[in-house]
């Protein structure tokens, strides 16, 4: 049996502004997990590791972080355990690409534009991959990759997206599912997107692994690797194996449902944990008894979280205060008319949208709310 | 708008009662305090705007103590010629609003707020509470009684705030200071507002930002020597490949020169070792033939004693030879001098005969006398001499018969006879014992410190070293190089050692450079992952500034144009009441559309007057006239009723008395129900008791 692990979209030295002042730290968390899931290889006596794209966010990564790889990469050496990376779309295979500055150990084998394929005699195995190289948006990954018949089992590796109807993908090589079911492949692995994914087709088993930890929002079914067992060939089995330390979730709160702050931080409050990167967002029509303040509440419970980001994306609630027909002979009458006739008059959605907040702005602050500008 | 009854059950003090109002002028009286006035008056507003559906805990709380189901009250009232009945109950959470001519029924929250809303002219209860409800509060104290002089004048513009405040529509609202609160969040940083955090955050943004510049040339520092490293690591690759087989010809070149040395070496060390065991041999042999020679070791002072004594004799004899030719010579010359005593004796002779001729031969007499004298001293001197010189030989017989005594002794011991013999007997044994040392020491020259044995071992395997390096020495010499072969190929290893060694020490000195300095690849990351992050917060900022800003500028606008429109109205309405009020003493009222501050022309005077310089009592006058004037503005022809909920309780009857009359005139357009505990007003208006 060849035991393979498969990886990718690790994006070292990625820059994480959404989380603060915890950006830096989240990304030396990528490089420990990193560390975590070579360390995992020798645990597991695998045979290969196989990265499939985006092992570095860009291009110009910190020598340390390459330090810490490499140094990575000869404990792999040391038990002879063989790497092939496949260079992704945020490391792609550029003139300046990483690839070509750093000089990896020799069991790291870097599938590039122009090497497609390296056989491994002693497993009877050849990997097959090529490079993303920032001119190849939208094509095949597989084409041009013609398999070594001499080998027993055949790897893909393939930085891309899955053809999906009506999407038009601009930042990545596209792979069809009928082209995997005729690659003649044993396995393939896919990176590029951040959920661990099973996209077998025909004798081919392929699988998305998904990034080690979270990389944005909307990832759940990422901080994994895949395990790739190879009992002989077409009897390939796959596990997930978890590795990620961090969550990322998302969560919206309907502000004009809320009976009040307390419930809205409760909510909040109930998904407390210290490995969790929480992004609320508040929407709905509020109204002008509303006195919820997304920062207040940030600060209130950041400490809960590994981070935490309140958005207030909600609305006043115009409807409320259009329906109400306040006299014009009234200040709060005229502000609702003038405000109602800007929003009519706005020349784009931004300013609209502007003017609706000023409205309720407004009319909080003439209904005697005046700490909300506080 | 004309209320025309109320039924209120359990609804705060009124557990169930049924009230009819009349058009114009209620007087709704309670005895005391307890009464259920304020109750009534709560219940009108929470009739017309209350929703029953609520949980409010304020709102159920209004149900009478002691009763378990809640409120419901129901309000027939004539607004436009038409008849509608409000139902809310809070008991089933019902709110219907019955059109009674064409039965047309309202149950939409919603449908019946607007239509409250359209008959009411006032769109909400806060609303309502603020134009069309007048309470005790209001009247109390609108300016002092007791503030004077500069006191006095900074309060003088209350009344047009509270007139400006009423005109906001809403509840609270002091538009003006709004308006200045807006302005210090939107330009001052010290009200801590968007402003503040925009400047703030743009600070931050300007010293990343020169952070950035200096990281980003740091980083392109380091991406340059990245790729300096990258061609220096390709060019040690090149060399890498390249010097090996170089550097193995040159060892093998130098190897076989090494051994062809070694060899020599150790061949002259094995004939060296040759050598020593021939002296050693050498040394054996010599040592044997000494073995008869060796009554001379040691002896070497008798053999000095019997040179000597040989010499001694040889010199005794010599100097004996010597002594008795000398003798001899001296005897002869005695012998010689013979013709001198035969002068001597002649001439003497010869002169003492001539004395007898002659006196002068007595000179020729002592003539002769000397030379017998002389012959004479010089005899006796020969003579001492030859004496001596025997004495002499004599005793150089007796050292002779020494020496020889000795030499006999010393060669008896040696086993000679013969000095002769025995010298160079010793003269062999000499010359034997130098030639053994000269071997000896040629031995030991080689030897050194080592002892023989040690010498011996470390020679034993000399020749199967020698054998076994010249075998080596034939395994190379096909890779053997003419000298001027060698010689380039040692060059040029030579140059590749030392461009070698240049690119190592650059790599090192590189390796070393990014230790210091590629963290500044991840300072950069930090720093535009903060850029990010503060350029959102900027726009955050910036985008709250610009909406305070956009609503400061709407409220300004909405502010002013109320203002407007409130001084042209109350210009139109202001004189009539005032005139009412203060028994036509005042007639005319001008505004100010600024602020409304209000302008009154002084028959006194005859002059217009501000009206904050007259009495406090007349200024009262003249709120309570603006006041009730408003009710008409806001609600513009709509006429809600207006709920006095006893205001003038602290009015002086006399300034009573132009209240009501005012009430009185107000009441033929409007329906007023004025709530109070005094039987002041019972001449002028329907009363309705509550006690």
């Amino acid at each position: 049996m060849i035991r393979i692990l498969h990886t990718a979209d690790v994006h070292l030295g990625r820059r994480f502004p959404s989380l603060r002042d915890r950006g830096r730290e989240y990304r030396n968390q990528l490089l420990d997990t990193f560390e975590r899931v070579l360390q995992l290889a020798v645990n597991e006596n695998v045979s290969l590791v196989l990265i499939a794209g985006d092992l570095f966010d860009t291009n110009r990564v910190h020598g340390v972080t390459v330090g810490k790889v490499l140094s990575a990469f000869r404990k792999l050496e040391e038990r002879s355990i063989r790497v092939c990376i496949l260079p992704g779309g945020h490391d792609a295979f550029t003139e300046d690409s990483i690839y070509r500055f750093v000089h990896f150990p020799s069991n790291v084998t870097v599938l590039t534009t122009e090497r497609t394929h390296v056989t491994f005699d002693d497993l009877d195995l050849t990997v097959y991959g090529r490079a993303f190289d920032d001119k190849l948006v939208g094509e095949n990954p597989l084409r041009s990759l013609s398999l070594d018949r001499e080998s027993g089992i055949h790897i893909g590796m393939a930085h891309c997206s899955i053809k999906r109807a009506g999407m038009i993908e601009t930042d990545s090589m596209v792979l069809d599912r009928g082209e995997i079911a005729s690659s003649g492949l044993d396995y393939l692995a896919l990176g590029h997107w951040h959920s661990f994914q099973d996209h077998s087709q025909g004798s081919t088993v392929a699988y998305y692994c998904g990034s080690p930890e979270p990389i944005d929002m909307d990832q759940k079914g990422s901080g994994s690797v895949a395990m790739v067992n190879i009992h002989a060939k077409g009897d390939v089995k796959v596990d997930r194996v978890r590795v990620g330390t961090k969550v990322f979730d998302a969560m919206s709160i309907d502000i004009g449902v809320a009976t009040s702050v307390e419930q809205i931080v409760s909510a909040i409050e109930a998904k407390a944990d210290a490995h969790l990167v929480l992004r609320v967002t508040l929407e709905g029509l509020r109204s002008i008894d509303c006195d919820t303040n997304a920062e207040e509440i940030e600060d209130a419970l950041c400490d809960r979280f590994f981070s935490l980001q309140v958005l207030d994306r909600s609305h006043p609630a115009l409807r409320e205060i259009e329906s109400e027909d306040l006299p014009e002979e009234t200040v709060v009458g005229k502000f609702v008319k003038i405000a109602r006739e800007r929003i009519a008059q706005a020349d784009n959605k931004k300013d609209e949208a502007l003017y609706r907040e000023a409205l309720g702005l407004g009319f909080a602050l003439l209904h005697g709310k005046s700490e909300i500008i506080e | 708008m004309i209320l025309q009854s109320i039924g209120v059950r359990r609804f705060r003090a009124i557990r169930d009662r049924t009230i009819s109002f009349s058009a114009g002028l209620n007087i709704i009286k309670g005895s005391d305090n307890e009464a259920g006035k304020s109750s009534l008056r709560m219940a009108i507003v929470k009739a017309l705007y209350q929703d029953p559906t609520t949980s409010r805990a304020k709102v159920q709380g209004l149900t009478s103590w002691g009763v378990e189901e809640p409120w419901e009250i129901m309000l027939e009232f004539q607004a436009d010629s038409e008849s509608y009945r409000m139902v809310k109950s809070l008991k089933d959470g019902v709110c219907q609003l019955t059109e009674i001519g064409p039965s047309r029924v309202l149950t939409s929250k919603n449908a019946i707020a607007a239509k409250v809303a359209q008959i009411t002219g006032c769109p909400s209860e806060t609303f309502f509470e603020s134009t069309a409800c007048v309470g005790q509060e209001e009247m109390i104290g609108i300016i002092p009684e007791t503030t004077k002089g500069a006191e006095r004048h900074r309060t003088i513009g209350a009344i047009s705030k509270r007139l400006q405040r009423l005109l906001t529509g809403s509840e609270g609202s002091d538009v003006p200071a709004l308006l200045a609160q807006l302005y210090a969040k939107t330009h001052r940083k010290e009200a801590r507002g968007p402003y503040y955090h925009s400047q703030e955050t743009v600070a931050r943004i300007e010293n990343l930002q020169v952070e950035r510049v200096s990281l980003q040339a740091k980083v392109d520092n380091v991406m340059r020597n990245r790729r300096e490293l990258v061609g220096i690591e390709e060019e040690l690759q090149q060399i890498d490949k390249a010097l090996p087989p170089g550097e193995e010809l040159l060892h093998k070149n130098s190897r076989r020169l090494e051994l062809q040395q070694e060899i020599e070496r150790d061949k002259d060390r094995y004939r060296s070792f040759q050598r020593a065991q021939a002296y050693r041999s050498d040394l054996v042999r010599k040592d044997e033939e000494m073995a008869e020679l060796a009554g001379f070791q040691g002896k070497h002072q008798d053999i000095e004693q019997l040179k000597k004594a040989n010499e001694q004799i040889k010199n005794s004899e010599a100097a004996k030879a010597g002594l008795e030719g000398h003798i001899q010579t001296l005897r002869g010359e005695k012998i010689a001098q013979r013709w001198l005593l035969v002068t001597g004796l002649a001439i003497t002779t010869t002169a003492f005969l001539s004395l007898l001729v002659t006196k002068y031969g007595g000179i020729a007499a002592v003539a002769g006398l000397l030379a017998l004298g002389y012959w004479t001293i010089k005899q006796r001197d020969l003579e001492r001499q030859i004496r001596s010189k025997a004495l002499r030989i004599f005793e150089l017989q007796a050292d002779k018969a020494h020496a020889q005594d000795v030499m006999v002794d010393i060669l008896g011991s040696f086993g000679f006879k013969d000095c002769d013999a025995c010298l160079a007997k010793h003269g062999v044994y000499l010359e034997k014992i130098a030639n053994r040392e000269e071997t000896a020491l040629r031995l030991s020259g080689i030897l050194g410190e080592r002892e023989w044995a040690t010498y011996e071992r470390e020679n034993e395997d000399l020749v199967i070293r020698i054998s076994a390096a010249q075998r080596e020495l034939d395994s190379l010499l096909c890779s053997k190089l003419e000298t001027i072969e060698f010689q380039r190929l040692e060059q040029e290893v030579s140059k590749l050692q030392h461009q070698k060694g240049e690119l190592e020490t650059n790599k090192a000195a590189l390796d070393r450079f990014f230790d210091y300095t590629d963290a500044a690849t991840d300072q950069l990351a930090a720093v535009e992952e903060e850029l990010d992050w503060r350029e959102e917060e900027k726009d955050f900022f910036q985008r709250k500034t610009r909406l305070l800003k956009i609503t400061r500028e709407m409220l300004r606008e909405a502010h002013r144009q109320t203002l407007t429109s409130a001084a042209d109205v109350l210009n139109k309405e202001l004189g009539n009441y005032v005139s009412i009020m203060t028994n036509g003493r005042y007639q005319e009222v001008q505004i100010g559309e600024e602020d409304l501050t209000m302008r009154t022309f002084s028959p006194e005077k005859l002059d217009w007057v501000d009206v904050r310089e007259l009495s406090r009592a007349t200024q009262d006058q003249f709120y309570i006239s603006a006041r009730l004037a408003l009710v008409k503005l806001i609600t513009g022809e709509k006429k809600p009723p207006i709920l006095l909920d006893d205001p003038f309780v602290n009015f002086h009857p006399k300034r009573l008395e132009r209240v009501i009359a005012l009430l009185r005139q107000l009441s033929r357009d409007k329906q007023i129900l004025l709530f109070t505990c005094s039987d002041v007003y019972d001449d002028y208006g329907n009363v309705i008791l509550l006690s």
